[in-house]
């Protein structure tokens, strides 16, 4: 039994299990910094991630949910659509929490400004996420702050001219191909502010 | 004092799980990277099992032709890499094949007298045809043709004679730095081979990668890089002109190499000249000393190719466009060379996609690629496109030699033979099939 409010139940003479079930709806805003390096000798980027989700709250502990972002790896910028759930592991009001978020990246784009020698093209796939937070509750509002492990994966795809020599010349075939499967990973930093 | 205590403990179990989370956390890429490519792996053979093939066999059918000769009614049409046809052509309306002799590594021809002189590979090879069943080979120079290169590795080298390329498919993986980039464009890797994609891959003809520099369809005509003029052979290598004496018709001896042009492609001895024509231009050379030709001059056109024929003061120039030609020009040219130190072009002549072409007391025959053969009234230089004879659109000619009122045409598909003694009424008199692969 899915029950809108907490006020209801707030009203009723329920036992602890009832209230345990109870379900409410939430959403958050989430800003935040991802961190790590694609070229790690080149020391380490920072880049900005953000994201809205929303979802139920099943009892007391757990969330589940679904959501869209903006993530930012300098080469890519993604938006990705995620699940996620989390679990509040120590505290009523203020709480410390698990979350895992799992998705996919359906669209993206490459700054203007990499110009990589023959790139065509790039396919965006899963991204996974897990983090730990401590959430704030005011009234109805909710404010958190976490950090965290982002895995994303972007398959990129190269051509090269190929030439053969014939007749005293270079003749162009057609072109080499190869691929490059990007396994990205980020320490994330986040603040969310949110509502339940 | 509880309250403070539960406090302690979760700031503590808060503190740990944010380091254990950046010890833990690779916050680094990781790349796997896949290159999809064909390795071309040169193969060698020695000189010895070069020469134990070469033999006159039963003939075979014809598929990929290269240069075609004719002499005292026999045609010796080469099979690109592979040797000769010779076909007793005594009646153009009904030729028949006698024989084929294996030359590997063969790709032109020229004749004087009773010596057939055909190239293998780096080797000059002259053969005997007195008997024409039974050609043999009679004297050999080798490595005569030392700029000999396919795909871009000298034929002739330490290792043997490069006689073909054998394919390699392969899928590299390999796990990168990211900011690697490795490039798997198909250039040529000169010490080991030559690596290109799948696809580019399906199409090479490592009969054609093995084929000298400048080798399509040709004739004893304007696209030969052979010629015999008086008692010296005149042969293109790479870019420079191998010049052998044949006075001695079974004895032939290297004179002399002189360096021409990197772009050099065909050979058209006349009189006493020798034009060569090049992507870039034609170059006439005097031959009054015949081992040691002096460039008379040089016509520059737009970069294309060109073979060239010439018959009294004018010389005349086909351009066409292509893969291999590069440029984007397709045209007949007219020549004035009645100063042969001062070529003076004369008149232009748009074409189709014109490759070979001939020409016989002003009767012009143009090989225009698709749009077929033509043949032309070209006694008035300056009113050729008036005066079109013939136009034969169903085949994609090639090259022709005109020579006794007959002109022999190689096609894609098949070798046609046309009467043009009624220049008003040129007929069709036989045509052979050409098997394509």
């Amino acid at each position: 039994m899915l029950v809108w409010s907490g006020d209801l139940l707030a009203q009723s003479p329920v036992n602890e299990s009832l209230r345990a079930k109870k379900v409410e709806y939430f959403f958050q805003i989430q800003s935040g910094a991802l961190v790590g390096c694609n070229s790690c000798g080149d020391g380490k980027q920072v880049s900005f991630t953000s994201s809205f989700s929303n979802g139920v709250k099943i009892g007391r502990k757990l969330r589940v949910g679904a959501g869209f972002g903006f993530d930012s790896y300098f080469n890519w910028n993604l938006l990705p659509v995620f699940g996620m759930a989390s679990w509040d592991l120590i505290g009523k009001k203020n709480v410390l929490f698990v979350d895992l978020s799992f998705g996919n990246a359906i669209a993206g784009w490459r700054p203007e400004a990499i110009d990589e020698y023959g790139y065509t093209d790039s396919r965006y796939g899963n991204m996974y996420g897990y983090s730990i937070g401590y959430r704030i509750k005011y009234e109805q509002m909710r404010i958190a702050i976490g950090v965290g492990q982002k895995t994303q994966f972007v398959t990129s795809y190269y051509e090269y001219p190929t030439y053969y020599w014939r007749n005293n010349n270079y003749v162009m075939g057609e072109p080499g191909r190869k691929e490059i499967k990007n396994e990205i990973n980020r320490l994330a930093v986040w603040l969310s502010i949110g509502w339940k | 004092m509880e309250r403070l205590t539960t406090i302690g403990i979760r700031a503590a179990y808060l503190l740990f799980i944010i380091v254990f989370s950046f010890t833990a956390t690779d916050c680094s890429d990781k790349c796997e990277e896949t290159n999809y490519f064909v390795y071309y792996e040169p193969v060698y053979a020695t000189s010895a099992e070069i020469k134990a093939a070469v033999k006159l066999e039963a003939p075979k059918q014809m598929s990929q032709l290269g240069r075609i000769y004719y002499k005292d009614g026999y045609l010796f049409i080469n099979e690109a890499g592979e040797g000769i046809h010779i076909i007793d052509n005594r009646n153009p309306a009904s030729p028949i094949q006698k024989s084929f002799l294996n030359i590997p590594g063969n790709f032109d021809l020229a004749i004087r007298g009773n010596t057939l002189y055909a190239d293998s590979y780096v080797d000059l090879v002259a053969f005997d045809i007195t008997d024409i069943n039974a050609v043999k080979e009679v004297n050999r120079i080798e490595r005569l043709f030392n700029n000999y290169t396919a795909l871009g590795l000298m034929v002739s080298s330490d290792k043997g004679i490069l006689t073909e390329w054998k394919k390699v498919e392969s899928v590299h993986v390999q796990t990168t730095e990211c900011n690697t980039i490795y490039q798997t464009w198909g250039g040529i890797f000169y010490q080991s081979g030559i690596a290109m994609s799948s696809d580019r891959a399906a199409f090479l003809s490592t009969k054609a990668a093995i084929a000298p520099g400048g080798s399509q369809t040709g004739i004893g005509g304007s696209m030969a890089r052979f010629t015999i003029n008086g008692n010296y052979l005149y042969g293109l290598d790479g870019g420079n002109l191998d010049i052998v004496e044949v006075t001695e018709q079974t004895s032939p001896i290297a004179r002399n190499e002189i360096p021409l042009m990197w772009d050099v492609e065909t050979l058209f001895p006349y009189r006493d000249k020798l034009f060569v024509g090049s992507r870039t231009g034609m170059w006439i050379l005097d031959l009054q000393a015949p081992a040691q030709p002096v460039v008379l001059s040089q016509y520059s056109h737009l970069r294309s190719c060109d073979p060239v024929v010439v018959e009294d003061n004018y010389a005349y120039v086909t351009l066409r466009s292509g893969t291999e030609c590069e440029g984007f020009t397709n045209q007949l040219e007219v020549i004035d060379i009645t100063d042969l130190k001062n070529p003076n072009l004369l008149k232009v002549y748009p074409m189709t996609n014109p490759h070979g072409l001939g020409i016989d007391q002003g009767t012009l025959f143009i090989c225009d690629g698709e749009d077929g053969l033509k043949a032309y009234d070209a006694k008035d230089v300056m009113k050729i496109s008036d005066n079109l004879l013939a136009h034969y659109k169903n085949i994609k000619a090639i090259d022709v030699i005109p020579y006794q009122q007959v002109a022999m045409v190689i096609a894609e598909n098949g070798i046609y033979q046309y009467d043009y003694s009624d220049i008003k009424n040129i007929k069709l008199l036989s045509q052979m099939p050409i098997v394509n692969h």
